[in-house]
């Protein structure tokens, strides 16, 4: 272990200055990243989009930046002792690969995992994530850290230097796309069900980062690059074959045993005659009056847009409206959820079954907190921290209300999240309130104008509409989080209920 | 005892073969040169010592144990300078030393100290900015201060101007006078190495011409003029480098055995006159790589 620490501590001096240097740039970009607001005032919606837009452009070129440049300093690290070659300082001394790689692993964990961690930490402590935050932000960084240096440790192992860490990097990803391409087109290609689609890129993406450590530790033990580089061909021609033929549905799903036996679905189809939609009723028997519920159907049932066929469409209002004190009813809440056509079509009794699975989970709507319904009126609930913008209005009346909230998403932005992502984590719901009249107004989210994410901070820009608010002295903007608590998964016979092959 | 041995070592580029089928020994204490023109093999041989690159057929040897299989230990007890290896020249001389030094659990401070005078090398300066023969010697400091039992050096003279490879060579002497190690190092600089070695391997074209100590092969090698009437007579087989200009005739004797040959020299050349020259190292090498052209010339025709 000492020699193993005397080879890392050369790498820590020898990279500090570039090292120090990158964590520079971490802090300054999350610093200048939470002091940019995006524009307050009436009628604002155009401007926000525009702020949101650039602001996108400029947080995904600086996580890119981010990736490439801790992609080419673990390779320096790593090419510091190149392993291909014959006239490598370390290849003659007493250094057996395993104490090489082992010092070149610990040396890029402080360096690309601890020491930004210590950088960023500060931040977010600042900032008022809580602990679980934190230590879910820094998992979430680390993670996608080490995807970067898994494939980074993978290429430079196979070099001998920086031009060829880079060309080699630059060839196999160039080949990557352009094989990607073809396959992505070629006529033999079978449409698939877009789980299988969500389930092969899932499994392709997660797979990197075995392969690439199967690579780099065959090549840190044998140095022998010819069959490192025969690992490299099987982990691309299996990639590609996961691509083109992987049958598997891999998205997670619940645990199949109810948190109570008491608990019961009990579902119900019908289809309004004013919509297209089917409504889908599932009762929730035995669930507390607080306790808001969520149903979907997973995988095989998601829609080509990534979203799922059948979602909560209401319900919510009446949990958080119980929360608000404006609802003092016991009964059970009953919840909708609804689909759009084509994906599922409406059939006469008798006609096919769906046998599908159903997934409930249970939120709890908590109060993040209320604040004067005017331009600038700010809240700060642990790490979330909402501003009112701006207002639309038709004289005294309330249309819309555009809000920025920035929280603490953990991972989000560092790219990796996406990929392990649950299906629901937690989502707000915003009530104009005047409690001199009585009134919780729901505020719908009409639009949200998309949100910029980095380093687990995330910042959106929702448009709100209303109607009937006026923007009196008592009036105040209440947010209510709906946290999940729990879920489990049943499967489900739905009795004239035609589900459709994916267009 | 020998520390190295190799056995049909043998070692294609594609096609080429860099070295073909070599067995060569080398003593434990001797201090051996592997001679060779550029291109003969040297670096390669090394390389496959070093477990640099891996044999196509044959073994090394190396302190008892199959070269592929060279670990830490054997490691810790060889000393290796190349004139490519790369060096960490980011760092000073003194965190270079203070970087290899737990590598080796023989390291000797006392010797350290004693070289870095020896060498006269600036210990706050960065090995990038050390001049080629600075540098080398760093190398060499590096490689000699824990007291390996076995020392490769491949071309450590080259680039290093006259000077500087006087110094080197001279430092070179004194530590292995003083050391009960064992050198193997390949030069195409034969006069330098002349100095330093008790044992000659000569390659050619991945092949092992000769191996022998420095002694005997000079002692068996003499430059021979017969001058006089009579020196009208075919070479013998022993001879190299045979050439006849009018009543002069001159070639290289390879078995000279003192007056057992002279003896012979006078039953056949008479009362021609017969000079025996001792010869350099360089003069049997430029001797025996000009025989090994003709040869293969021969065998091309």
């Amino acid at each position: 272990m000492n020699l193993v620490w005397h080879i890392a501590k050369k790498d820590l001096r020898r990279m500090a200055l570039p090292v120090a240097g990158w964590c520079a740039f971490i802090a300054a970009t999350t610093i200048g990243f939470r002091l940019i607001h995006p524009p307050s005032g009436d009628a604002l919606m155009a401007e926000v989009e525009v702020w949101t837009r650039l602001m996108g452009i400029w947080t995904q070129l600086i996580v890119g930046v981010k990736i490439v440049i801790t992609y080419l300093l673990a390779g320096a690290l790593v090419l510091e002792d190149a392993l291909p070659g014959t006239a490598g300082f370390w290849q003659t001394r007493p250094i057996a690969g395993a104490r090489l790689l082992a010092a070149k692993l610990l040396a890029s964990l402080l360096l690309f995992v601890i020491a930004p961690l210590v950088v960023l930490t500060p931040l977010w402590l600042a900032n008022g994530f809580s602990v679980s935050e934190i230590v879910a932000s820094a998992w979430w960084f680390a993670l996608g850290q080490c995807v970067v240096l898994a494939v980074s440790f993978a290429m430079a192992s196979l070099s001998c230097n920086l031009a060829q860490f880079l060309f080699a990097t630059l060839g196999l990803g160039f080949a990557c796309v352009l094989c990607s391409a073809y396959f992505t087109t070629a006529p033999f290609i079978k449409e698939v069900a877009p789980a299988v689609r969500r389930a092969r890129g899932l499994i392709l993406q997660i797979g990197l980062v075995p392969a690439a450590v199967a690579v780099f530790a065959h090549q840190f033990l044998t140095r022998r690059s010819a069959r490192s580089w025969v690992l490299v061909g099987i982990a691309l021609a299996a990639g590609f074959a996961v691509r083109l033929a992987g049958p598997w549905d891999v998205t997670p799903v619940a645990p199949s045993v109810p948190p109570t036996a008491a608990i019961d679905v009990a579902p119900q189809l019908t289809k309004p005659r004013d919509t297209d939609n089917i409504h889908y009723t599932p009762s929730l028997s035995a669930a507390t009056p607080w306790n808001q519920a969520g149903f979907y159907v997973p995988t095989g049932a998601w829609r080509d847009d990534g979203e799922p066929a059948l979602k909560l469409a209401f319900g919510w209002q009446t949990a958080a409206r119980r929360m608000l004190g404006f609802d003092r009813s016991k009964e059970p809440i009953r919840w909708r959820l609804n689909c759009t056509l084509p994906i599922a079509s409406f059939t006469p009794e008798n006609a096919p079954t769906w046998h599908g699975q159903l997934s409930v989970w249970f939120a709890v709507p908590r109060v993040l907190g209320e604040m004067p319904l005017r331009e600038g009126a700010t809240f700060v609930a642990g790490s979330t921290r909402t501003r009112i913008l701006g207002f639309a209005k038709t004289g005294e009346v309330i249309d819309k209300v555009f809000v920025e909230v920035c929280e603490a998403k953990p991972g989000e932005g560092d790219g990796i999240r996406a990929l392990l992502r649950p299906n629901f984590g937690s989502f707000e719901e915003y009530f104009c309130i005047n409690r001199a009249r009585h009134e919780a107004v729901p505020l719908g989210l009409w639009n949200v104008m998309g949100g910029v994410a980095m380093h687990s901070f995330l910042v959106t820009c929702k448009q709100l509409t209303v109607s009937g608010a006026e923007t009196g002295r008592d009036s105040t903007l209440a947010v209510v989080r709906f946290e999940r608590v729990g879920e489990f998964a049943q499967p489900i016979e739905v009795h004239g209920l035609k589900w459709e092959e994916p267009r | 005892m020998n520390i190295i041995e190799t056995n049909n070592l043998t070692r294609r580029f594609g096609r080429a073969e860099a070295v073909h089928a070599l067995n060569l020994a080398v003593p434990q204490g001797s201090v051996c040169a592997l001679l060779g023109p550029n291109g003969a093999g040297k670096t390669t041989t090394i390389k496959l010592l070093m477990n640099l690159l891996r044999p196509t057929a044959g073994e090394a040897r190396v302190l008892g144990v199959d070269a592929r299989k060279l670990g830490e230990r054997e490691l810790a007890q060889i000393g290796y300078v190349s004139e490519n290896q790369q060096l960490p020249v980011w760092m000073t001389v003194r965190q270079f030393l203070d970087y290899c030094r737990p590598f080796y659990p023989t390291w000797d401070r006392e010797l350290e100290r004693t070289l870095l005078t020896q060498f006269a090398l600036p210990e706050s300066r960065k090995l990038a900015h050390l001049s080629r023969g600075m540098l080398m010697k760093a190398a060499l400091l590096s490689s000699l201060a824990y007291r390996p039992k076995l020392l490769l050096l491949d071309e450590p003279f080259s680039g290093l101007d006259p000077l500087v490879r006087d110094e080197f060579i001279k430092g070179m002497l004194e530590v292995t006078a003083a050391g009960e190690w064992t050198v193997l190092v390949s030069s195409h600089d034969i006069d330098e190495v002349e100095r330093l070695a008790d044992r000659v391997a000569m390659l050619e074209s991945g092949r092992l011409r000769l191996s022998e100590a420095t002694e005997t092969l000079q002692a068996r090698f003499r430059r021979v003029e017969v001058t006089g009437a009579a020196s009208t007579f075919s070479p013998g087989d022993e001879w190299l480098d045979w050439e006849q200009a009018g009543a002069l005739t001159k070639f290289v004797e390879t078995r000279y055995a003192g007056q057992a040959t002279e003896r012979a020299w006078r039953e056949r050349f008479g009362s021609d006159r017969v000079t025996a020259h001792a010869m350099t190292l360089r003069e049997i090498f430029l001797t025996l790589a000009r025989a090994e052209r003709a040869l293969a010339k021969e065998r091309a025709s």
